[in-house]
């Protein structure tokens, strides 16, 4: 066994491991669902081939893998960089919701999360497809260059009419921010991941793709069978009622991104 | 609830995360500087026709190396030797310093000390001859 294996302090060492893996696996935690985690499954592969060549004196390869590792943090910043700013931002809803500073709005919150639940029952009953996209932290005005403006208070009848199929501005999403339907109309990034149903549509596809890149929650109504979906951070639950879409999105919709 | 039902949630995970901060602890603790002994073994070449060099002379001397932890691994591996031409020695006791600049560490690595400093060897004569140890 090498000199230097026998000179480190054990305890400390395990202390050192034991924390560092901790803090790896709550970033595999962030990243699960991405692709980004096999981004991190190659780490332990280029570390292990770094050493060996290294130990081997393979100058060339050394140099590559050398120059890799060195600007890794880097990379990994760029790779997980919706990743590290969703984490970021959780920790701030995080601290928020401990000062408990937005409990007084919470019953407006609740005012435009049932208008919202009554538009997509009204849609799902009247087979109008609809794409209700709710900002939540990060910004989503990338995703509205295309879209027309409105900026209206946010009522079941005025969404129920804009995913009328005669409306010039069925065909793509609207955008709730802070408690108001800014826009309609809006085009959405399709989601890539080979995984989701092939019997989804676009805007099924949309409403996974946008969320895959944002933390906004998405309500989707079916124009085929009218039924409810709720996609958020690029996954996607269908079938719903309008009572367990009601659960979640009181759930997940915190009253400061509903003002 | 026991360990196993604590762990199997996410066992795989758990353990990719440990696997990679092991590597990441090695690779950092590699890459740190550091200094050991190495042997060094001699050969002598050269010995006069007629003269031999007894047993007891010293074959495997130590030198000190600086430079990461991986490289002096590789050092280690390698080995450390030195071929000391014995062209010019007579019978009786000869002393020999100063080799140590003649050693070709791998890059990376100096060697900073040569122990002992001075070999003293003791050729007498053979019966029969020879050039080399």
């Amino acid at each position: 066994m090498p000199d230097f294996l026998l000179k480190t302090d054990s305890l400390l060492t395990i202390l050192d491991i034991l924390l560092v893996s901790f803090v790896i696996y709550r970033l595999f935690r962030l990243v699960r669902e991405s692709t980004a985690l096999r981004v991190l499954l190659a780490l332990p592969v280029v570390i292990t081939s770094y050493l060996l060549a290294r130990l081997a004196g393979l100058a060339t390869f050394t140099w590559l893998l050398d120059n890799f590792l060195s600007s890794l943090l880097l990379i990994l910043v760029v790779i997980f960089q919706y990743d590290i700013r969703r984490a970021m931002l959780s920790f701030k809803r995080g601290s928020a919701a401990k000062t408990g500073e937005h409990d007084t709005l919470e019953k407006e919150s609740a005012a435009l999360l049932d208008q919202l639940v009554v538009a997509a029952q009204s849609l799902s009953e009247r087979r109008n497809g609809g794409l209700i996209v709710i900002e939540r932290e990060m910004s989503l005005d990338h995703f509205m260059a295309v879209g027309t403006e409105i900026d209206a208070k946010v009522t079941s009848e005025l969404i129920s009419s804009i995913f009328l199929p005669y409306s010039p501005i069925h065909d793509g999403a609207v955008i709730i921010q802070h408690g108001k339907l800014t826009q309609a109309g809006c085009f959405l990034p399709l989601t890539h991941n080979p995984e989701v149903a092939k019997e989804l549509g676009t805007r099924h596809r949309a409403a996974i793709g946008l969320t895959e890149l944002v933390d906004a929650l998405v309500i989707v109504v079916s124009e085929e069978t009218g039924s409810i979906s709720f996609v958020s951070g690029g996954k996607i639950t269908r079938n719903l009622e309008p009572a367990a879409l009601r659960k979640i999105l009181r759930r997940m919709v915190d009253s400061r991104w509903a003002q | 609830m026991n360990i196993r039902e604590m762990l199997s949630p996410a066992l795989q995970l758990k353990l990719l995360s440990l696997l990679l901060a092991a590597l990441l602890w090695l690779f950092v603790t590699m890459e740190k500087s550091d200094e050991a002994d190495i042997p060094l073994q001699v050969t002598y070449a050269n010995i006069p026709a007629g003269l031999k060099v007894k047993t007891g002379a010293p074959q495997q001397l130590s030198v000190r190396t600086v430079g990461p932890r991986i490289l002096l691994l590789r050092q280690r591996l390698k080995g450390v030797s030195a071929k000391l031409d014995l062209s010019a020695v007579k019978e009786g006791k000869t002393t020999i310093a100063g080799f140590e600049s003649s050693l070709l560490p791998v890059s990376g690595v100096k060697f900073t000390r040569v122990s002992p400093v001075i070999i003293e060897i003791l050729p007498s004569a053979s019966a029969g001859a020879s050039n080399t140890k």
